[in-house]
């Protein structure tokens, strides 16, 4: 099934929407659950809340990228879990990705609260400066959740290549984020 | 701003960015190595508004006696929070400059790190990498030919263009002097009275490498006393016992010298009245040690046979720590995976893993001694040590042959207590007529059990690294 006849779906109060939904794009779902929070479980229980927020944002929501609307609940409700739960339980992906993203924060802006779209925007517009290759490469770690290594074997570049490549993504990142968005 | 901050805003990008990595990117050949580590090179800026550096040299000491010129240090403004809009900019352009020589000197450090500690047997050591690397490149500079290949070829610079380029903005970035941290590069030239010297070769060093420069009598009481004072002037009197024996032999035609002074303070400093006492699992057996303790949520790095955290100072670097794991003694992990780690840590994230952590991390202060000259030649540096190959003619322009480098001495110590760490390093490096004999090894220790450490700055090199195994 197409996605728009899955989001008409929705918007009918079709509850074939979730069956749908959960047999299209489930394994997207789950994998990127499980990327973010390394835990089968709570990942399923993620993946079940995407599927319920869903159902609530549509409508009026009716997404152009109905994979990329799940997606971005997936990490909402991933980073919700991490910060409720961040004491008690260890969440191994999501804790390395966040350790990695604490260094693009430009120095001295470590006490500046920013507005989320400003940042969105300023990501924007610094991954359209990069070649095709490290965009992707930026956005499946960073976004998708790949964990480095996966990255390296798919591209046939070591870990530690691979591992550079995204430090240097990152330090590029930083200094964008002081230069265009974040007046520090 | 935090990383969670940037975790919202990526996930918000553009469906167009998020639908074009669907497929992630397919596997290409492989480059060669060095396809990769080309270096962004930058001219080299002295900077407007700089001043004679406050302190530079003793009062009334020895040292101006001998002094031709003296650099200039840039001034940077105090850190705090009424002075932030005067710090903040300086500070960024400080940190900027890095990029200038982004990855490039990890060969010269995977290969060098695990040399210049090689030799700890059951003591410690202790080593200033990045040190010997602005000492080296100052040495490149008044050789040529042979001898400067060979320099060229461990720094892993194509030419001396590429040396002065990395030199100045290394030499930049790890200059912090807002009194929070403090560190301080210093380089010197020592020439001899009776001499002539290719003047573009001594204004090169003053200008790239911030070199001050002296001319006395080599061999003559007051000139050694002279570069013994400007060494504990620079390493902040830390090293007084290791610059007791130097001085120059009669024969020396020249000597460069470089040292390094780093004091920080830990983000999280360690609380005193958590400290603990209790054995340390030293090679020749248990001995006492003071713990200090801290629990936190960090990164934990895994490598083959070791685990590494670090520790943040205070608007600056950080200090690594690495443990083998048990029944892997420290020695052994220097011909693995380690050197590559120690030379790029942060770039092994890979294998990342959070966790909380309690470490309990013994204080320490440890020094090491040492002439270097064996080391350099494992290196592949030989030429220098020659006579018959020794090619100094670009500061020594009548002499085309007979000099050679005697010995490269160096020494660092590293104090690590509570509130931060202090740290000190000097590499001395005469050129003289005649090659004198290899000088015995000084090691001199205090406390700790078998592990390495890593101090950092902003930039992720090692400005110091060592092994502790004794206390």
């Amino acid at each position: 099934m197409e996605d728009r006849e899955i989001v008409e779906l929705y918007h009918r109060r079709d509850e074939a929407a979730i069956r749908e939904t959960d047999r299209k794009h489930g394994r997207f779902c789950r994998r990127l659950a499980a990327n973010l929070l390394s835990d089968d479980r709570d990942a399923e229980e993620c993946v079940s809340d995407t599927y319920l927020a869903a159902w609530n944002r549509m409508p009026p929501d009716r997404p152009d990228s109905l994979r990329a609307f799940l997606g971005r609940i997936v990490r909402n409700i991933s980073i919700s879990r991490f910060r409720k739960n961040r004491a008690e339980k260890r969440y191994a992906g999501m804790e390395a990705m966040l350790s990695e993203l604490d260094r693009c924060v430009p120095e001295g802006a470590e006490y500046i609260d920013l507005d989320r779209q400003v940042i969105a925007d300023t990501v924007s517009r610094w991954l359209d400066t990069l070649s095709r290759t490290d965009r992707i490469l930026f956005v499946r770690r960073y976004w998708y959740g790949d964990q480095v290594r996966e990255l390296a074997e798919r591209t046939g570049v070591t870990p530690n290549e691979m591992a550079r490549r995204m430090q240097k993504l990152r330090a590029g990142l930083r200094d964008a984020l002081a230069r265009e968005g974040v007046e520090i | 701003m935090k990383g969670e901050d940037i975790f919202d805003g990526i996930t918000d990008i553009p469906d167009r960015q998020v639908r074009e990595a669907e497929r992630p990117p397919k596997k290409k050949r492989r480059r060669l190595p060095w396809m990769g580590a080309v270096a962004a090179v930058l001219a080299v800026a002295l900077g407007l508004g700089v001043l004679l550096r406050p302190g530079g040299g003793p009062d009334g000491s020895t040292v101006t006696t001998y002094a031709l010129a003296e650099p200039q240090y840039p001034e940077q403004p105090e850190y705090s929070e009424e002075n932030w809009d005067a710090w903040r900019p300086v500070q960024r352009e400080r940190r900027a400059r890095a990029a200038e020589y982004d990855g490039a000197l990890t060969g010269f450090l995977t290969a060098a790190v695990p040399a210049l500690l090689s030799d700890a047997g059951d003591g410690n050591a202790v080593c200033s990498p990045l040190n010997v690397y602005m000492a080296l490149s100052m040495l490149a500079e008044v050789t040529d030919g042979g001898s400067r290949e060979q320099i060229l070829n461990l720094l892993g610079a194509e030419d001396l263009e590429d040396v002065r380029d990395r030199a100045s903005a290394l030499w930049a970035v790890n200059y912090i002097d807002d009194g929070t941290v403090t560190s301080l590069l210093a380089n010197s030239l020592w020439l001899d009275a009776g001499m002539k010297y290719a003047q573009d070769a001594v204004d090169t060093l003053a200008e790239t490498y911030r070199a001050s420069s002296f001319r006395g009598e080599m061999g003559s009481e007051g000139y050694d006393q002279a570069l013994r004072d400007w060494i504990n002037a620079n390493t902040g009197n830390r090293l007084t016992r290791e610059v007791e024996g130097l001085g120059f032999q009669e024969y020396a035609l020249l000597a460069l010298a470089s040292t390094v002074y780093y004091r920080a303070k830990w983000q999280s400093e360690f609380k005193k009245s958590a400290n603990t006492t209790g054995p340390f699992h030293a090679p020749g057996g248990d001995v006492e040690a003071v713990y200090m303790h801290q629990s936190t949520g960090g990164s934990l790095w895994q490598g083959q046979g070791f685990t590494a955290l670090y520790r943040r100072f205070e608007n600056s670097g950080n200090m690594w720590f690495i443990l083998p794991e048990e029944g892997v003694a420290v020695g052994q992990l220097l011909s693995g995976e380690l050197p590559a780690f120690l030379a790029d840590p942060f770039g092994w994230e890979n294998s990342v893993e959070y966790s909380q952590i309690r470490l309990a991390m013994p204080k320490f202060d440890v020094s090491d001694s040492r002439d270097l000259t064996s080391t350099l030649k494992s290196l592949g540096i030989t030429d220098v040590f020659d006579p018959s190959k020794g090619d100094f003619s670009p500061i020594l322009p009548d002499w085309r042959d007979g000099v050679s480098v005697s010995r490269v001495d160096h020494a660092a110590r590293v104090t690590v207590d509570e509130e931060g760490v202090e740290a000190a390093a000097f590499t001395v490096i005469p050129a003289d007529t005649n090659a004198a004999e290899d000088r015995d090894r000084i090691v001199d220790f205090i406390l700790d059990r078998p592990f390495l450490f890593l101090i950092t700055g902003d930039d992720g090199l090692p400005l110091f690294a060592g092994i502790v195994n004794r206390p």
